[in-house]
C-alpha cells in the first residue's frame, strides 16, 4: 500500500470508529433540548473532565504550541499557564453560575444574562456576538485539520476536499449525538491524544538527543536564550514580559466565554463535580510540557521552517523519519483533536442561537421538539459558515485563537458582576461591552499592543471600568429581574 | 506567582533538574495549583 493511502485509511477508520463508539453511547437517549444542549445536566466527574479536557486538546494545542514553541521559543509558555489561571477563577465562578442554571432552567451564557440583568436585548446581543466569533475559533480547527491531512497525504491528496468531508460528517455526527454524544466521542479523542503527546514529547527527543533534557541542551545551544522571553523594549520583540504575562490574564480570564463552555458546566451533576474538575485540570496541563518538546525537537531537527509554515513542523518531523502507520495514528489523534473541539463550538453556537435568538427573539422554535429540530439545523449553518470562512481566507493558527480570545473574554465583567456585585445593571454591562469589543477589535486588527501589553486586556480592563463607572453612576435598584 | 512573577523569573540559569529556570518555575506552580485549589475548597467547607 502507497504510504499516503496507508495514513489516511487509519484516519479514516479512527474518525468512523470514533463516531460509531459515540452513536452506539447515545443510541437510546430521547432528544429534547435539555438533553441535546446540555445533557439532562448529569454529567458525573469523569465524563465532565473528558468534556472539559476536550476542549483543552485543540488542533491548537496539537499544532499551535508546537509551532510557536518551533517559531517563536518560551512565549508558547503562555499556553501552559493561562488554563491553570482559568481553573483558579473557574473554581470559584462556576459553582454559583451552576447554581443559577439549575435553579432557573438556563441552558446557554445569554440565559444568565437575560436572567440575571433582566434584558432580553442584552441576552439576544451577547448570544449574536457568540455566534459570530464561534465560526473564525472553528475555522482554527479547519486550518489545523488542513494541515493533518496535508502531511498525512504526503501532498498528494486536495485536502480542501478531504477537510470539508471530515468536517461535514462531525457536524452531522452532531446533528444526531448532541453534547453527550460529543463527550463520549472525547474519551477515544483524548486516549489518542494523550498518547501521541508524550510520543511526541518524550519518545522523539530520546531518538534524536538521547532525552528531552538533552533536545533542550541542544536547542539552547544552536539558539541561545530560545526559552526566555525577550526583554521590554527590546527591538523587533512582539512577545515580551508584558504581552506573557497580559495574554495569560486575557486568556485566563475568557477562558468559559465561549458559547461551547455554558453547556458544558450547566452538564454538570452538581456543583462540587464542577469544583472538583476545577481542582484537578491544571495537572492536565502538564501534558502540554511535551508538546512543547515536540516543537523544539522539531526546531532542531527540521530547522528553517517560517511563518504559518511553523504549525507544520512536529508533523512534518513525524513525515520525514517515522512511518506511515505512525503518521496515520498521530495525525488521527490531531483530526480528532480538531473535530472535537470544533463539534462542541457547533453545538455551543446553534444553542445560543436557537434559543436565544430564535426562541427569545423572535418568538420562534418555542416548543420542545421545534427547539431540538432549530438547533440540530443550526449546527448544520454554522459548520458550513464556517467552512466557507476557512475556504476564503486562511491564517495562523494562534492568530485565530487570539481574535475569538479577545472577543469572547470581553463578556467576562458581566458573567463575574453577575455572580459577585449585585447592583451591577444591564445598561453598564452593555456599555462595557460595546467598548471592549470595539476597543479589542481595533487593537487586534491594527496589531497595537501599546507597551508591550496585549491590546485586548486594555479592552477588558476598560471594559470593566467603564461597567464600574456606569454602576455607580446611576441609582442603586433592584438586581435580578427574571425575564418574562 | 504563576503569572506576576514572570518578570523576576524569567531567566535560563539556574537549571532546575535541567529545565530552564523560567519553565521550571512555570512546570512547579501549575502542579501545586491543586493543592491551593484543595485547600480552599477544604476551608470553604469548613463549619
Amino acid at each position: 500500500m502507497r504510504p499516503e493511502t496507508l495514513a489516511l485509511t487509519i484516519i479514516a477508520a479512527v474518525i468512523l470508529a470514533t463516531i460509531a463508539f459515540a452513536l452506539l453511547s447515545v443510541r437510546r437517549l430521547k432528544m429534547d433540548p435539555h438533553e441535546f444542549i446540555v445533557g439532562s445536566r448529569s454529567f458525573g466527574a469523569l465524563l465532565l473532565w473528558i468534556l472539559l479536557a476536550g476542549e483543552i486538546y485543540t488542533s491548537f494545542t496539537f499544532l499551535g504550541a508546537a509551532g510557536w514553541a518551533y517559531g517563536k521559543g518560551a512565549a508558547t509558555f503562555y499556553i501552559l499557564a493561562y488554563g491553570t489561571v482559568a481553573y483558579c477563577i473557574g473554581f470559584f465562578l462556576l459553582p454559583p453560575i451552576w447554581r443559577l442554571g439549575k435553579d432557573h432552567g438556563l441552558l446557554t451564557l445569554p440565559d444568565l444574562f437575560i436572567h440575571r440583568y433582566g434584558s432580553k436585548p442584552l441576552g439576544i446581543a451577547v448570544a449574536v456576538l457568540q455566534f459570530f466569533l464561534v465560526v473564525p475559533y472553528v475555522t482554527l480547527q479547519l486550518t489545523g485539520l488542513q494541515i493533518l491531512l496535508t502531511i498525512a497525504g504526503y501532498g498528494h491528496y486536495n485536502s480542501t476536499a478531504a477537510v470539508s468531508i471530515a468536517f461535514i460528517l462531525m457536524a452531522l455526527f452532531v446533528f444526531t449525538a448532541g453534547l453527550r454524544g460529543t463527550a463520549w466521542a472525547s474519551v477515544v479523542k483524548d486516549t489518542l491524544v494523550l498518547g501521541a503527546v508524550l510520543f511526541a514529547g518524550i519518545a522523539i527527543p530520546i531518538r534524536f538527543f538521547g532525552s528531552p533534557l538533552g533536545m533542550i541542551d541542544r536547542v539552547l545551544a544552536a539558539h541561545p536564550h530560545w526559552m526566555t522571553l525577550p526583554p521590554p523594549g527590546m527591538t523587533n520583540a512582539a512577545y515580551t514580559v508584558p504581552w506573557f504575562v497580559t495574554t495569560i490574564l486575557l486568556s485566563g480570564v475568557g477562558f468559559f466565554m465561549g458559547p461551547a463552555n455554558a453547556p458544558a458546566i450547566y452538564s454538570a451533576k452538581n456543583a462540587e463535580t464542577l469544583r472538583r474538575n476545577m481542582i484537578f485540570m491544571p495537572l492536565y496541563q502538564l501534558v502540554l510540557l511535551f508538546v512543547f518538546f515536540a516543537g523544539f525537537t522539531a526546531l532542531a531537527v527540521v530547522p528553517g521552517l517560517k511563518g504559518p509554515a511553523a504549525d507544520q513542523s512536529f508533523m512534518l518531523l513525524m513525515q520525514h523519519y517515522y512511518s506511515p502507520a505512525a503518521l496515520g495514528i498521530v495525525a488521527s489523534a490531531g483530526c480528532l483533536a480538531a473535530l472535537l473541539p470544533a463539534s462542541t463550538l457547533l453545538l455551543g453556537a446553534a444553542s445560543v442561537f436557537s434559543k436565544n435568538v430564535l426562541g427569545d427573539w423572535l418568538n420562534a422554535a418555542t416548543g420542545d421538539r421545534e427547539r431540538t429540530m432549530a438547533t440540530r439545523v443550526l449546527v448544520l449553518v454554522v459548520a458550513f459558515l464556517a467552512l466557507a470562512l476557512w475556504i476564503l481566507f486562511k491564517t495562523s493558527l494562534v492568530d485565530l485563537l487570539l481574535f475569538y480570545y479577545v472577543g469572547v473574554t470581553q463578556l467576562a465583567p458581566g458573567v463575574i458582576f453577575a455572580i459577585a456585585w449585585p447592583r451591577v445593571g444591564a445598561g453598564a454591562v452593555a456599555a462595557g461591552l460595546v467598548a471592549g469589543e470595539c476597543l479589542g477589535y481595533f487593537f487586534v486588527h491594527f496589531a497595537i499592543a501599546p507597551g508591550g501589553i496585549n491590546g485586548g486586556f486594555y479592552a477588558l480592563l476598560i471594559n470593566a471600568a467603564i461597567c464600574v463607572l456606569v454602576t455607580l453612576a446611576t441609582k442603586k435598584k433592584p438586581a435580578g429581574v427574571p425575564a418574562g | 506567582m504563576l503569572t506576576l512573577a514572570i518578570p523576576f523569573v524569567n531567566r535560563e540559569e539556574p537549571r532546575v533538574f535541567g529545565f530552564p529556570f523560567l519553565l521550571a518555575w512555570m512546570v512547579f506552580w501549575v502542579a501545586v495549583t491543586p493543592l491551593f485549589l484543595l485547600a480552599a475548597n477544604r476551608l470553604g467547607r469548613a463549619p
